[in-house]
């Protein structure tokens, strides 16, 4: 558990770091909901609504955003992503990217809506575009993730095994 | 991987997504609020532990610099302004090689025309009567008596004051008086000579108690004598005897006095 807040947590640094560097002149895959789905779905289901929450707001304290759009938009999100859950047969990599993106395209949305002042003014096709690039990045490094995961728990399954 | 059951449909966490939802929503709508009343009062309830001691020393060191530095800008600034003047009258107290005291007006009396100014160097500076009184303007007026530590000065607008002029391109001659409402006007100028508006009026090298070369004024209207053969010429006078408060007392030449570098 403690192993996992500390990564949750490096998450979010690093999410906040890309965020305020490559973030401002090119676009960065969302990191958070992708370590907040493979927790969610490999551990406790309390990670996709507590580490949501304190994540997100973590993130706004440090991105000086309105403190609690990130949480509210992570929380819906991971909701959503929930729901795409347990409507879908399928498992293994392929649902846990497809949650991944899902709960990306809908944070993105609704954090764009949420932290805009006046509130909804970002919405436009410019937003959509960055969603969308958002959305490849983090689909490509879901990919890449959950698949190295994947096989590292099959080498360990496979020496157990012996 | 152990990707079985959407956490969607549980109650206990359908449930807890959405207390923490409103959570966050109430963070959302309060958190400006949050953030910056209880920042501002924690910062201002327990900066001072940790600051305090500091920041009230340095504080207050900084403030008295600041006022340290006021007081030695407002000083200096009022030394530059009276080196300026100084500098002013000793360029022209150069028009001839006189001896000159520095002196300040103590009071003058009232009225332009017969008023008087006082200054604060008499005869034991070396002053006597018909000195000439310049101010960094141009002339003052004359020494008319000089007691132990003090002196008083007729200023060029008093009737009684007659200073030989001459006009400066025009190059017209004559004498300098006060007319009854105060102004000044020069008389007895050659009709012949072609003075302007504009022209500016120094002394002459006639008249014994002024030195030449002292500006006096400005020529401001040109007007026909009473005689009909010699013209009027209305005089702005260049020192304002209003303000004037610091002036150079040029000493008769065999007058004692400090020499003028």
């Amino acid at each position: 558990m403690l192993g996992r807040t500390f990564l949750l947590g490096v998450t979010v640094v690093i999410q906040f770091l890309l965020e305020a560097t490559l973030g401002r002149v090119s676009y960065v895959p969302s990191l958070i909901p992708l370590v907040l789905v493979y927790f969610s779905v490999n551990f406790e289901k309390l990670w996709a609504v507590d580490g949501a929450f304190w994540a997100g707001l973590a993130l706004d304290l440090l991105a000086h955003q309105p403190v609690g759009s990130s949480s509210l938009a992570l929380l819906v999100g991971m909701y959503v992503a929930g729901v795409l859950e347990r409507m879908t047969s399928s498992e293994g990599v392929f649902l846990l990217t497809g949650m991944a993106v899902v709960s990306t395209v809908v944070s993105d949305v609704l954090f764009v809506l949420l932290a805009s002042r006046p509130l909804g003014s970002a919405l436009g096709v410019s937003m959509l575009y960055t969603v969308a690039m958002r959305m490849l990045l983090t689909a490509a490094a879901a990919l890449f993730l959950f698949t190295c995961s994947s096989w590292i728990s099959g080498l360990r399954a496979g020496r157990a095994a012996k | 991987m152990n990707a079985t059951g959407g956490f969607g449909g549980r109650r206990g966490i359908h449930g807890r997504f959405f207390r923490f939802i409103l959570a966050a929503f109430a963070v959302l709508i309060l958190g400006p609020f949050l953030v910056s009343g209880l920042g501002s009062w924690l910062g201002a309830r327990f900066t001072g532990i940790f600051f305090r001691e500091e920041v009230s020393s340095r504080e207050e060191e900084l403030r008295n610099s600041l006022v340290m530095l006021m007081v030695e800008n407002s000083i200096l600034r009022e030394e530059k302004m009276k080196a300026d003047r100084y500098r002013m009258l000793l360029g022209i107290s150069r028009v001839e090689d006189r001896k000159a005291v520095p002196a300040r007006v103590l009071y003058r009396s009232e009225g332009m025309v017969t008023g008087t100014m006082v200054l604060d160097r008499g005869r034991e500076h070396g002053i006597v009567e018909n000195s000439v009184c310049i101010s960094a303007e141009g002339l003052v007026g004359v020494v008319s008596r000089a007691w132990e530590s003090t002196s008083e000065i007729l200023p060029i607008t008093n009737p009684s004051v007659n200073v030989s002029c001459v006009t400066w391109p025009s190059n017209a001659y004559g004498i300098l008086q006060s007319s009854s409402n105060g102004s000044l006007e020069m008389v007895h100028v050659d009709l012949a000579q072609e003075v302007a508006v504009g022209d500016m009026v120094f002394t002459s090298r006639f008249g014994g108690v002024f030195p030449d070369g002292l500006l006096v004024g400005t020529v401001t209207g040109v007007m026909p004598g009473e005689p009909g053969l010699a013209m009027r010429l209305s005089v702005e006078p260049a020192a304002d005897f209003r303000s004037t408060g610091e002036v150079l007392i040029l000493l008769p030449r065999d007058g004692s006095g400090n020499r003028v570098p």
